[in-house]
């Protein structure tokens, strides 16, 4: 059965950051700052996922991404004073992953040659809508997400990090570009560039599996 | 498989995967290795200098040590440092701007005791409309300020306050 395409959306909702979720995070960053470990349990499970999502996005191994979060926590912990001077929390530990990721791709350079077969998605691309499990839908049909997942791994992570946020995450080029220190324009470019690039070669796709 | 005919239909496409998430044994491992490494708490003082409204208070305070610098640069030409900020200050927080520089050029000039044609000069002397504001002030303090200066007079000729000084003398 395909898919209703005005239904077919994630069912869960961008988490965009707005102004009480930024105080929320001065707060906890605060809090953390201050000793409390329930604060560091809150930002983690705040934003574990999203940086987990952009360091498996641009390292494209799960070990990797783990290490990433967990280098990037890590390191949040130890900084002290310095988290009272956090404006922008959401945008500082993105650009925080997004470093992490990219010195272990450029570490892992000599190693090119090996062959990547990471998921970026998860392996159950069902959407339920109903209270049974009978009534769980396939959102995507499984050949259309495995060749928008290969599409997707053939770009450059620069272009992939900017899909990932903005679709995956909801956020604004304005915040990607904040936060991967790029200007707005350039998020949006970039992204811009990403989609025409899928389109390519998702027709391509098409045309051979015609 | 179909090819996306506009962005629109390939972003829903893209939405309809879930990104791979991170494991819950993540969590426990990732947490009990930060809480490990989490550094001394920050004394309350540290918290204060770090704090924003420490430093909206610096920068207010900044600002306000410019604009008192401003209204005391004439004030400081003329050897009179700081009064005429004095003189500002004591005109009030309600007083309007006019006011305030009126409050600012009598504490600085001191019309009724010692005036000194010379220090006149910083005053903008030889403008006309500082002349007729310096000529209401000499009035209003009850001086006689003399006739009303001309304005097409140039800087070096004689002014009122030379004429005001002669009569007085």
């Amino acid at each position: 059965m395909m898919p209703d395409p005005e239904v077919n959306t994630r069912s869960e909702t961008p988490s965009r950051p707005d102004p009480e979720e930024v105080l929320r995070d001065r707060r906890r960053l605060r809090r953390l700052a201050l000793g409390e470990t329930a604060a560091l349990e809150e930002l983690y499970d705040l934003h574990a996922k999203r940086l987990f999502g952009l360091a498996l996005w641009l390292t494209r191994r799960s070990e990797d991404a783990e290490e990433v979060v967990q280098t990037v926590m890590v390191k949040l912990a130890g900084r002290g004073q310095e988290l009272l001077s956090i404006r922008m929390p959401a945008a500082y530990l993105v650009s925080m992953a997004r470093r992490e990721s990219l010195d272990i791709v450029t570490r892992r350079g000599s190693h090119r040659e090996e062959p990547w077969d990471e998921s970026l998605f998860e392996e159950s691309r069902y959407r339920r809508d109903g209270a049974s499990p009978q009534d769980a839908v396939p959102v995507l049909p499984p050949e259309d997400a495995i060749a928008v997942e290969t599409a997707m791994s053939a770009l450059p992570p620069e272009q992939r990090e900017v899909v990932y946020l903005h679709v995956y995450e909801g956020w604004s080029f304005r915040e990607i570009g904040e936060a991967i220190d790029v200007p707005t324009f350039t998020a949006a470019s970039r992204y811009r560039l990403a989609l025409e690039r899928l389109r390519e070669q998702l027709g391509e796709d098409a045309k051979e599996i015609r | 498989m179909s090819a996306p005919e506009d962005p629109a239909g390939l972003e829903k496409k893209l939405r309809a995967l879930t990104p791979k998430r991170p494991s819950e044994a993540l969590r426990e491992q990732v947490l009990r290795q930060a809480k490990a490494a989490l550094g001394r708490p920050v004394t309350p003082l540290e918290r204060f200098w770090a704090s924003w409204s420490f430093r909206w208070g610096w920068a207010l305070g900044l600002a306000a040590m410019l604009v008192i610098g401003a209204l005391s640069e004439r004030s400081f030409q003329s050897g009179h440092w700081g009064e005429g900020a004095a003189g500002a200050v004591a005109a009030g927080p309600a007083a309007s701007g006019a006011q305030r520089r009126d409050a600012e050029l009598r504490a600085v000039l001191r019309i009724e005791t010692d005036l000194d044609p010379s220090d006149t000069a910083a005053f903008g002397w030889g403008d006309p409309n500082r002349c007729d504001r310096y000529q209401a002030l000499v009035l209003a303090a009850g001086a006689d300020a003399g006739p009303r200066p001309d304005r097409a007079l140039p800087r070096d000729t004689s002014h009122p306050l030379d004429e005001a000084d002669r009569r007085h003398s």
